[in-house]
């Protein structure tokens, strides 16, 4: 039973109305009979696992019944997904899951709008602090979300596609993506190959997008006796390619200082290399012996520290950021497709790679009403709370206490985000 | 073409389909039958037409607990079927993991040495059938100044390679386009090899104490087990005992910090150590007075253990030979940043590494900032110990 006084109760009698409409167009879920299913309530703060159904009907009638906070399946396939004992369900495989959230890119935004707030007394701080140093109360972790993290999410999509998962010979048409509900996407990879593949093996898919292990043993390091640094040449074969031909396309794309930083300004390279690579006429001289594919890479004034900064850059925008033990992981729970997410109301919406280029994230999955003839009363109860786009209108920054009239879609963020109720 | 039949391709790789019913045609059949009588009669065969068989099978356990990689010949006959599943037998008997990787590793070592020699067309073929799907081109594929002769799908290789530690087998220190990875056939015969070790180690659903008892009633393998019995006992005994009298001289077991035992573990479980493991122990051999021969020991046990690479990276981490650059030990923080500590392991763990120790004039534990500083302290602790224990006694 939930209480009258609980502070989600609104929140939860409109996810139970929506869900009510959405489970008649809900998408189909692979090998269902197969899958774990597990729900997070809104008056329970740990989840309900291990939950199975042999079919779609019984899914959306449960769904639609409980109206979870949150809603997950396992990646994973069993012959008794419902058994409570993990080694009796009956490993059949699992879907290789690539989670990329800029929840776990190093971003600029992230900067302005995420805080750390005491939940004693209103303390705010930009910087992670896991104790109030007022009150020394609990802290408790705002993350927003604005287009420029979404945009990051949206771009590391498009580099694992378009540049990682050919190596492994999977086509973009082969892969099943969807919109998180928050702040990135899932990849869903179900070749059999894949599916059978154990957490080391999965480790080496892993490794092979983050640049993780990589110790190339006859190049990437300076050599002091021709004061060359050995790199490599656009026209080699998996890492070693990539590397040289983001370098160029890097050289191509930037011909100042100014124009590298609006792409790459939060990243931390070295003013001065910046300067010789950008600002000087040795970005042609550099471009010129990567085209000429000469795996000598020689710049004046760059020696062996230089190199290693370049080196470090290069990787770091060639590695994909993808959350590591989803990956890993071959018994892992991952959100429903379909579902509510609980911290944004938002839906999880299945997309195909072409749909998701043109995606807004802060449009396209709003299920709740934006009519503004049906607007909700919202009390703020957080002191701070920063400014969000939804559609195409801005909503915030608002003050804590303060009451306002918005469209439900709005409401329905705000509350699921913790900031403010619905009154 | 290959110029290989299946017939003759099982007698060379015993462990190919068709190799364990060449070594045990009928095998116990029907509940009736009584198993130790069905062994004796079948070893009894082996023994009588194979009179060094006996030897053949002691030196093979004898040369593996001396960690060499050579010194048996491999033929491709039926005793080479039989060979390799009675030492199978025997591993499983035993139930000893040392000893099972020390032989794994010289049998998949003397057949990587007979993979080497395989022609291409060959390789092809067996790679088939240990399902490595490996193709070798006509055309072979140039990258870079290198020209590769066959490729592996990646669902092939990944698995294959994920049994090897080695960094450079890693999928992303390889040369993968459109889900094929490039390699060269010397490439192939070590992930082969890794497989064959694999087919050596035994079943660990079989009791190893139930087959113990039954080998120990066939006649001919009651004395073989004694002999492999009395190897095992004899190499216990002559295990080196370090006797420290400064405290970086030979340092004693005790006294490694846990990231060192840890690894040494893994090392003398024949397990493949990692590119920084291997450098971690080399460097701290190398600063702790060890000697090279100690050093390279403990990379013997190693399924890729290569002698002579192996001494000279121990020899190039000492500054003998190359640039004459000696290499410090590992601090704890990059042994932390290559999440190699092992401070707070449940087994290896201690707190001298996970808290600190307390300097003097000092209130409280200081952290420690290299696993040489672990020494040390530790050497401290122990002698401390000591002291207390004589007082106590008195």
């Amino acid at each position: 039973m939930i209480s009258l006084k609980d502070p989600t109760f609104e929140l939860r009698k409109k996810f139970i109305l929506k869900y009510t409409e959405l489970v008649k167009s809900f998408p189909l879920i692979d090998k269902i009979q197969n899958r774990e299913f597990a729900f997070l309530f809104w008056d329970k703060d740990y989840m309900v696992r291990h939950r199975g159904f042999s079919n779609p009907q019984l899914f959306l009638s449960e769904l639609k019944g409980v109206a979870p906070r949150h809603a997950y399946l396992s990646a994973a396939l069993y012959n008794s997904p419902a058994d409570k004992i993990m080694s009796n369900k009956g490993w059949m495989g699992c879907d290789f899951v690539v989670d990329i959230d800029s929840d776990h890119m190093d971003l600029s935004c992230q900067k302005k709008h995420d805080f750390y707030i005491c939940v004693e007394c209103d303390y705010v701080s930009k910087e992670n602090i896991t104790k109030c140093p007022k009150c020394e109360g609990l802290i408790r972790k705002q993350l927003w979300l604005c287009d420029e993290c979404l945009q990051a999410s949206k771009n590391e999509v498009i580099k694992l596609v378009d540049d990682f998962l050919p190596d492994f010979g999977i086509i973009k048409d082969n892969i099943i993506l969807n919109f998180s509900g928050h702040r990135g996407y899932h990849i869903h990879l179900r070749e059999e190959f894949i599916r059978a593949m154990n957490s080391e093996e999965r480790r080496q898919i892993v490794d092979y997008m983050t640049a993780t292990n990589f110790e190339p043993d006859d190049f990437f390091m300076y050599k002091q006796n021709i004061g060359s640094f050995l790199g490599s040449t656009i026209d080699d074969a998996g890492w070693k390619g990539r590397i040289a031909n983001n370098f160029l396309k890097i050289l191509n794309k930037h011909d100042s200082i100014e124009s590298f930083d609006l792409e790459f300004g939060h990243l931390d390279l070295d003013a001065k290399i910046k300067h010789i690579l950008f600002g000087t006429d040795k970005r042609e001289h550099i471009r010129n012996q990567l085209l000429n594919k000469n795996k000598y890479w020689t710049i004046r004034d760059v020696g062996k520290i230089g190199w290693e900064k370049i080196k470090k850059f290069l990787l770091t925008i060639s590695k994909c950021d993808i959350d590591v033990p989803v990956s890993i992981d071959t018994h892992r729970l991952i959100r429903v497709q379909g579902s509510i997410h609980g911290k944004t109301g938002f839906i999880v919406k299945p997309l195909d790679y072409y749909e998701m280029i043109n995606f807004n994230p802060l449009s396209d999955p709003i299920v709740f009403s934006m009519d503004q003839k049906k607007l909700v009363k919202m009390e703020i109860t957080t002191p701070k709370c920063p400014e969000i786009r939804i559609q195409a209108e801005y909503y915030g920054p608002y003050t804590k206490g303060e009451k306002i009239d918005l469209p439900e879609a709005v409401g329905v963020f705000l509350a699921c985000k913790g900031v403010a109720i619905l009154l | 073409m290959s110029n290989y039949n299946a017939y003759s391709l099982v007698y060379k790789y015993p462990w190919l389909e068709g190799g364990r019913e060449i070594f045990d045609p009928t095998s116990v059949s029907n509940e009736d039958e009584d198993p130790i009588e069905y062994y004796n009669q079948l070893f009894t065969k082996y023994f009588e037409s194979y009179p060094d068989f006996h030897d053949k099978l002691l030196q093979v356990f004898s040369l593996a607990l001396d960690k060499k990689e050579s010194g048996i010949i491999l033929t491709g006959d039926e005793i080479n079927v039989i060979l390799f599943y009675t030492v199978k037998t025997i591993l499983t008997a035993f139930d000893n993991r040392v000893m099972e990787n020390h032989v794994s590793n010289l049998i998949s070592k003397l057949y990587h040495q007979r993979l080497l020699e395989e022609t291409e067309q060959n390789l092809e073929v067996l790679c088939r059938k240990m399902n490595f799907e490996c193709h070798f081109e006509k055309k072979q594929m140039q990258i870079g100044n290198v020209l590769y002769p066959c490729w592996v799908d990646v669902k092939n290789y990944v698995p294959t390679a994920s049994l090897l530690k080695d960094s450079a087998y890693q999928l992303i220190n390889r040369n993968v386009i459109n889900g094929r990875v490039y390699l060269l056939k010397d490439n192939v015969a070590r992930l082969l090899q890794e497989v064959v070790r694999r087919q050596i180690v035994p079943d660990r659903q079989k009791s190893g104490g139930e087959l113990m008892d039954l080998l120990k009633k066939i006649t001919h393998l009651s004395p073989l087990i004694d002999d492999i019995t009395k190897l095992i006992e004899k190499k216990k005994l002559t295990q080196t005992q370090y006797e420290s009298t400064n405290v970086y001289e030979n340092v004693d077991y005790a006294l490694y910090p846990p990231c060192i035992k840890y690894i040494l573990n893994k090392a003398t479980n024949g397990v493949n150590l990692t590119h920084s493991e291997r450098l971690h122990i080399a460097f701290f051999y190398a600063n702790t007075n060890h000697t090279v021969e100690e050093t390279v020991d403990v990379f013997r046990t190693l399924p890729d253990f290569d002698e002579k690479l192996a001494r000279y990276h121990v020899e190039f981490s000492r500054g003998i030979g190359g640039k004459g650059k000696k290499y410090r030990i590992y601090s704890c923080a990059k042994v932390k940043s290559i999440d190699m500590c092992k401070a707070l392991d449940k087994e290896y763990g201690d707190i001298i590494c996970a808290q600190g120790v307390f300097r003097k004039g000092e209130v409280r534990r200081i952290p420690i900032k290299t696993p040489k500083d672990f020494v040390f302290w530790k050497n401290v602790e122990i002698k401390r110990k000591l002291r207390e224990d004589k007082v106590q006694k008195k």
